[in-house]
Formats: structure tokens, sequence, C-alpha cells
């Protein structure tokens, strides 16, 4: 074979290995996630209507305002943070699909990284895709990652400074929409992201705002509520309720660092007048002592070396053969949202949101998710939206 | 210029640049007379063809 | 079989590949491809455990291939911007003219000269936090002058490997703990104190080590051996492109919400064009990029086939059995391996390291009671001395490429660093056994 025989062949070789790729890629990044919203939708905005910082970017998520039209409180809830967890995303999903408000707002944003959703994490073997059964077939979400991709936020400065501060973060955090808070409007696509979001919570006037997270089992902010000062008397009561009514692992809370910024709980509460929650939850998916790398283990949550390095004592969560499966990690998560709620509730009862048609934990582990997606084919065009 | 439009632009830039050391890639993988040379050019170029693509 | 069968068989399918490619005269890294598609296969056929598991499709598997060619796919983009910036300042004379300058100014100061020379190799793996790029952009200058300086060749390439490790280990831009931090979700906050002590006294004690003494320079046959300076250039010429890296890189630091962000391929590739601009010369520019390109396969090749390795070892659990077998090591046992896991495992994987081993290793060191940010700190120094290891062995092949190295790699470069990495080594176990007790003097 001459030398330009063999180069053909590498080419041809190469080449079809990134054509393959290549279209995987395209079609992970261009696939729609359906949303069917509740009927007791009031309207569905984009984050650009709060702040023309996102606009015509790829995160100018939906903004999904379910409004009771009775006097109370008004909640946001965040998914998507970090696309690698999907469980938040899925959370925030279960509001949005069945909400029916009676008293006050909430306001639901699926996927505020939409971008770090379009492509998996470099190195870490992540499934394209989740999926979930439905009564009515499967329903299908990307699988993303934990920063914005750099096909929209390109390139990363040599060290990420905190605005407005001044803390230095590593240089991929500053795509990491979990770092970038409060945000401002004219920074990279995170930042400005954040601050998008940060306009809604204060034009909103919201007095909730829960983001929804999932954590290694080595990590030690695991099955927990991290919260603002402000809202201490309210994150004590959730989880001494949760533990000792529907839990069978317990959730903690603690409170946000006041030197840790960029954060969801410490500059939300910090820069306007909500209190800021976020919500941890075990996702052994996430753990790099973790085995084979696939959907099975991002939905089941079983994982024999993270058993073994639990029974080395080096995690925080509790793990056994039955794992952390998908739909208990929903449950908790909707469950603690729904409990903050109930003692927010009663502890300013002027600004009350009291929420129907969400499914309670014992519902969700009995059921599964699956129940409570509804079918876009199936559904009025007018219910259904794109995430 | 705003600042976005400066971080736009800088954006675009970096599209030249991955361009400009695919040229470069792509005329060392021409002119090698070496079997693994040629081999390991054509897995370097991957990435780079990709990026330039905006798929990954 | 269990999955920790599978896991084992995998990793062992990928070191026999491997072996067999070097056997087979392979390069290294077409044998760690040859590793990782090997280690793809075994895989995919063989048994996974009892539980069940996902499928996995062709289409899928090259998916994964081709993602992990992209994980380091802009310190790439660094390489060779930086190294495409300094060789046409090479070739354009500007290296020269500097060198001819330091040697004249001085031949008789050997302590002022020597402490300036770690000072000029500190600072761009300081700033951008990769030995690669100092060893790349002023690597073969202070090389230069250390021959002119009577060092030796084993000597001169050890040190100049060594100020680059200590150089990307050294504060602001500590890589290993940014990314390790970042991975356990800590702030970058309190390591600029520890990670100084460490990588400073790491770069004088080498410098004096092993270039401390010598013979007094003879100026004229020195001189005599520097290549001769084009016409046209002055101080002003030959600093300019390096006030530009330097005001470019400080710029985002000072006002770094009122600059955009260039990050450092484009602030080198502005720096090149400047050069054009400031050259008496006009140095041939796309010839010097097919060079770069030429000269940095080996270096770029690596990472991309790295990326891709570890893509297929997180696949198929071989990451995680690696990260387990050293976490559920007794602490005493760590305290005594890690001056030799850290260094090798760098060897092997690069940056991947520092989430791989480093997470959970915080994780365990903060369960423990010792603290975090001092051990981070510590094992963010050792871990750039294993960059002279094989199989990837980055900046010590740089090192050598950019010298022109002729003797042998391990029993010439490697067996000459071995002092002061032992030395090095030490004083970072040290920091990690005495963390608790060094929290409260240099606030980690």
């Amino acid at each position: 074979m001459t030398i330009r025989t063999a180069k053909a062949v590498i080419l041809l070789i190469a080449g079809g290995c990134a054509a393959v790729a290549g279209l995987l890629f395209k079609e992970h990044r261009e696939y729609r996630e359906a949303v069917v919203v509740s009927p007791y939708i009031t309207e569905v905005k984009k984050l650009s209507d709060y702040s023309d910082s996102v606009k015509d970017s790829v995160n100018d998520a939906n903004v999904y305002i379910f409004d009771s039209g009775v006097p109370g409180g008004t909640a946001v809830l965040i998914g998507g943070t970090h696309p690698e967890e999907p469980v938040a995303n899925m959370s925030a999903q279960i509001f949005t699909e069945n909400v029916k408000p009676l008293q006050g707002k909430v306001i639901v944003i699926n996927r505020i990284n939409r971008s770090a959703s379009l492509g998996t994490r470099m190195g870490e073997a992540y499934p394209r895709f989740y999926h979930v059964k439905t009564p009515w077939g499967t329903k299908k979400w990307r699988y993303g990652d934990r920063v914005a991709s750099p096909l929209d936020s390109w390139p990363d400065p040599e060290v990420y400074i905190h605005y407005p501060s001044g803390q230095n973060l590593a240089y991929m955090d500053i795509r990491n929409a979990n770092r970038t808070w409060p945000g401002r409007p004219d920074g990279l696509l995170a930042e400005r992201t954040c601050f998008a979001a940060m306009e809604l919570i204060r034009k909103e006037k919201a007095d909730v705002v829960m983001d929804f997270h999932e954590a290694e089992l080595e990590y030690a902010v695991e099955n927990t509520i991290v919260v603002h000062e402000k809202g201490q008397p309210v994150a004590a009561m959730a989880s001494m309720m949760l533990t000792s009514q529907s839990f069978d692992v317990p959730i903690g809370m603690e409170f946000s660092p006041k030197a840790l910024h960029g954060l969801s709980h410490r500059e939300i509460g910090d820069h306007s007048h909500a209190v800021s929650y976020l919500a941890e939850v075990a996702e052994p998916m996430l753990d790099r002592i973790r085995g084979i790398t696939d959907e099975e283990l991002l939905m089941s949550g079983k994982d024999r070396f993270v058993m073994k390095a639990g029974e080395h004592k080096l995690l925080y969560a509790p793990i056994d053969e039955n794992g952390w499966p998908a739909h208990k990690r929903t449950a908790r998560h909707v469950t603690t949202m729904m409990t903050i709620l109930q003692v927010h509730n009663m502890l300013t009862p002027d600004k009350a949101i009291i929420l129907d048609g969400i499914p309670s934990y014992g519902d969700l582990m009995d059921n599964g998710m699956g129940q409570y997606f509804a079918d876009p084919d199936a559904s009025p065009a007018e219910r259904v939206f794109f995430d | 210029m705003d600042l976005i439009m400066s971080n736009s632009v800088a954006m675009i830039l970096y599209y030249f640049i991955t361009a400009f050391f695919l040229l470069a890639l792509a005329k060392n993988f021409l002119a090698t007379k070496s079997l693994q040379e040629a081999a390991l050019y054509g897995i370097i170029m991957i990435p780079f063809v990709l990026r330039l693509l905006r798929l990954k | 079989m269990t999955m920790f069968h599978h896991s084992l068989l995998v990793l062992m399918v990928i070191v026999l590949a491997f072996s067999a490619g070097k056997k087979f005269s392979l390069t290294t890294e077409l044998s760690m491809l040859a590793g990782a598609l090997a280690g793809l296969a075994a895989h995919m056929i063989l048994p996974k455990g009892a539980d069940p598991r996902s499928p996995l499709l062709l289409a899928e598997a090259v998916r994964h291939l081709v993602e992990g060619t992209f994980t380091y796919f802009d310190v790439c983009l660094i390489f060779l911007t930086a190294t495409f910036f300094m060789a046409l300042y090479k070739e354009a004379g500007g290296v020269a003219f500097i060198v001819r300058k330091i040697v004249r100014t001085f031949h008789s100061r050997r302590f002022v000269c020597l402490l300036l020379l770690v000072l000029v190799m500190l600072a761009p793996g300081a700033i951008t936090g990769s030995g690669a790029t100092a060893v790349l952009t002023v690597g073969s200058l202070v090389g230069s002058v250390l021959l002119a300086m009577g060092v030796e060749e084993d000597r001169r390439t050890a040190l100049i490997f060594l100020l680059a490790a200590m150089s990307a280990a050294c504060p602001p831009i500590n890589l290993w703990a940014m990314m390790a931090a970042a991975g356990a979700n800590m702030p970058y906050v309190g390591f600029a104190a520890p990670l100084a002590v460490l990588s400073i006294s790491g770069a004088l004690f080498s410098a004096f080590w092993l270039a401390g003494k010598g013979k007094p320079v003879d100026l004229e046959k020195a001189l005599s051996d520097l290549p001769e300076v084009p016409e046209g250039w002055n101080w002003y010429r030959a600093g300019f492109p390096f006030l530009l890296l330097a005001a470019l890189v400080g710029a985002g630091r000072i006002i770094p919400h009122g600059f955009p962000v260039l990050g450092l391929p484009l602030i080198f590739m502005i720096c090149a064009l400047s050069v054009l601009l400031i050259s008496p010369v006009r140095p041939p520019v796309f010839r010097v990029a097919t060079d770069t390109v030429h000269n940095l396969q080996g270096l770029v090749g690596i990472m991309v086939v790295v990326g891709a390795l570890i893509q297929i070892m997180t696949l198929s659990g071989v990451r995680g059995l690696l990260s387990l077998a050293v976490v559920t090591l007794p602490l005493t046992v760590l305290f005594f391996s890690l001056w030799l896991i850290l260094p090798i495992s760098e060897g092997m994987l690069q940056y991947a390291v520092a989430p791989l081993f480093g997470v959970p290793l915080i994780m365990l060191f903060n369960m423990k009671g010792l603290d975090p940010v001092i051990s981070l700190a510590a094992w963010s120094v050792m871990w750039p001395l294993g960059d002279c290891l094989p199989p990837t062995a980055v900046v010590g092949r740089a090192t050598v490429m950019e010298l022109g190295y002729t003797g042998d790699y391990f029993r010439g470069f490697v067996r000459t660093s071995l002092v002061p990495m032992a030395a090095i080594l030490l004083l970072c176990s040290l920091f990690m056994v005495y963390s608790s007790e060094l929290s409260g003097v240099i606030g980690g």
C-alpha cells in the first residue's frame, strides 16, 4: 500500500468517525423537549421578557407562569441549572405539567441553562438522552453537561473572577449557572442568564426561590436544603417534617456560606427580597468512583463501586442494592418544595402560595413519574411548548 | 463596541484560529511521508473539524 | 462475572494493547489509541455483571471515542498558539537579541542571573497554569542563557523541566487545584499562600541545586556560540510583544468586568501578530505555523488521545475502579504513597487526575479532619512533577524538544531531576501530613 492510499484510508476512517459522531452530536443539540403545560397556565413568557441580556440567545428559556388570581405570595422554581442532574429539570416539569394554583403565583423554568443541556460533558462518557416510561409511551430528555456549551460561550478566561464579589473561581465556572449569580447584563452567557433570572425574581417580587440539584454521594452537601439565612425557620421546620413524616433517608438543613459566592442560595437572597433555597439529592452517576457509566445507572442510581465506597465509610449518603432511582429522587425534590411552601404559608399567611395537583411522595414512589407527564401528541397544541 | 459584542467577536476569532491550525494540520498531513504521523494528524484533525462545523 | 471483574479485565486489555502497540514500534500516542480501541471493544463484548445495563450501540461507541478527543481541546489551542507566538518571535530574531543582552549584562553575577531566570520561567506558567506553556514560550530562551552560563545539558534540561513544573503549580493559576476544587464545589480561595510557599521554594532549590555552581562565563565564547541578531532589534521592539501579553492578561485581572474575555489562545495570537508588526524582518507565517504543528504533533496528539482513552475508561468503569482503589487505601498508606501515586498518575492522565483522584481525596481528607486546602495545594505541586513521566510526559517532551536535548531521556534528564524532585515531594508530603497544623499559619 502506498503512502497516498494509506492516507486516503486514514481520512476515510477518521472522516467516517467524525461524521457518525457529528450526526449524533447534531441530533442531541437539536432535540426539542416537549412540555405539556397544566391547564391552569396563565402565561408563557421568555426570560428575555425580563432582561434583554439573553435576547436571541440559546438560554432565552421558557418561563411558565401559573397565577391563581388570589392574592398571595410568589414562588419561582428553577430546574436544569446543571443538566447532568436530570431530576432537577424533571422535578420542575412535574410542577409545569400538573400544578393548579389555589392562592398566589408559581413561576417555573424547566431549563435555565439550556446551552448546558445541548451537549454532554467531555470525558464523562454520559449517555445523550434519558427516558421515562409513561402510560402513553416513552418520554425522552436530553442529558447534558454541568456548564454551558463552548459552542455558545467560548473562550473561558484564564481565571473566572466572580461579579460583584471579585472571588476567584475555576475558569470553566464562568459557564456554570450556579456560580454566576447574581449575574451581569454584559457578561458571558451564564452570567447574562443569571442576571435575567434575577430580574425575573425582582420584577415578579418573588418570595420563595427554589433551585433543584443533585450531588455525588462523596460530597458533603448531600440530601439537604441549603438556605439563605432569611429562610432558616422555614427550612429547619421543613427538614424536620420531611424526615419524620415522609423520607426514609433524612433530609438536612444548612446555611448558605457567606464567603462562597456565585451560588443561587447566597446571591438570590442577598440581591432580592426572595428567600432562596437549594435542594440536593443523592445521584450516584455523579460520583467519580462510579462503575460502568450508562443510562441504567443514571435512572436506577444503582452502583456497586459506590456501594463499596459506602462500606469504607467514604460517603455522606447511604446506598444499598436498591440504589437511588430517579423517581425517588424526584419524589424527594417535589415533596421538599411542597413542604417548604406549607411551612412558608404557616409563617407568612399573607404571602401564602397554595398549590394543588402535585403528586405526593407516596404517589411518586408508588406510581413512578411517568403518570405525571402528558402525551404531547394527544394534547391540545396551545398547551405544548418546547424547552 | 459593547462588551457583549466584543465577546462575540472574540468567539468568532476562535473559529478563525481553529481554521488556521486545521489548515496547518492538513498541510502537514499531506506532506508527511510517515504513516504513523499521518494517522496521528488524522485523529488530531477530528475535533478541529467538528468544532469548526459547530457540532461539538 | 461482576462489574468489578469487568472493569479489571477492560483495564488489563487496555494495558496489553498499549504494550503491544509499543512492542510493534507504534508511537506512544497511537499505542494509547490502540489501548482505547481495545478497551472499548472489550467493554462491548465482556459481560458487565449481575445488574441490568443499557445497550451500547456501535454508533454511540464511536461517539464516545470522538467526544473524548475534545476533552483537552482548549489546552491544545493554548499549546499551539503559545508555541506559534514564540516560534515567530524566535524566527524574527527576538530570542537571540534577548539572550545576548542577558548574557552580556549578567555574565559575572550568577546568583542574580539565576534568580532572574527563575522569575522569567515561573511567570508564564503561573499566569496560565500550564508548564508546557512556560517551556514553549520562554524555555529555549532560558535554556540558551543556562548554556552560556556553563550549565551542562542534563542539568539544564532538568532545570527547565522543574521550573516549568513549579511554574504550573505556582499561584495564581494552578489548574489541578482549580479543577479539583471545582469538582468538590470548594471555592478556589486560600490556595495562594501554600501554593506559593511550595512552588517557589521548589523552584529556588532546583535552580541552585542544578545550576548554582559552574565555571565563570567566558563572555566572548558564549556570545560567539549564540545566533546572530538581525539588524534593527532593540529593547523596545523586543519587549513589546511581552508587554502586550502582560497587558492583555493583566487587563483581564484588573478590570475583569470591563474588559472582553479573550482567553489565552487569542491573547497569544494577538501577540504573534504584534511580532509581525515590530519585527525588522518578516518571518514566514504559514511555514512557522506548519513547523509549530509538526513540532507539537506529539504533544497535541497525546492530549487528544488521552481524552478519548479517559472517556473509554469512564464508560467501562475503569476510571471508577482506579479512583476507588486509591481512596480505599488506609490514610497512613496514602501519606506514604501519594508522593509516588500522584506524579505517576499525572504521567498517565494529565490534568484529568485532578477530578479523578483529587475530588475523592478532598472528600476523604475532609472527612478525616485534615485541612483540604493545604492538602490539595500540596498535591497540586506534586502532580506537575509527573509531567516528565510516560506515557504522556507532556512537559518533559516539550522541554527535550525545545532544548534540542541529545542525551538519554531517563538516564540523563530524568535522573538528574530526581534529587530536587524528591526534595519537593518530601516538602509537599510534610504539608499534607501536617495540613491541620499549617492551616492556622498559612491560612488554608
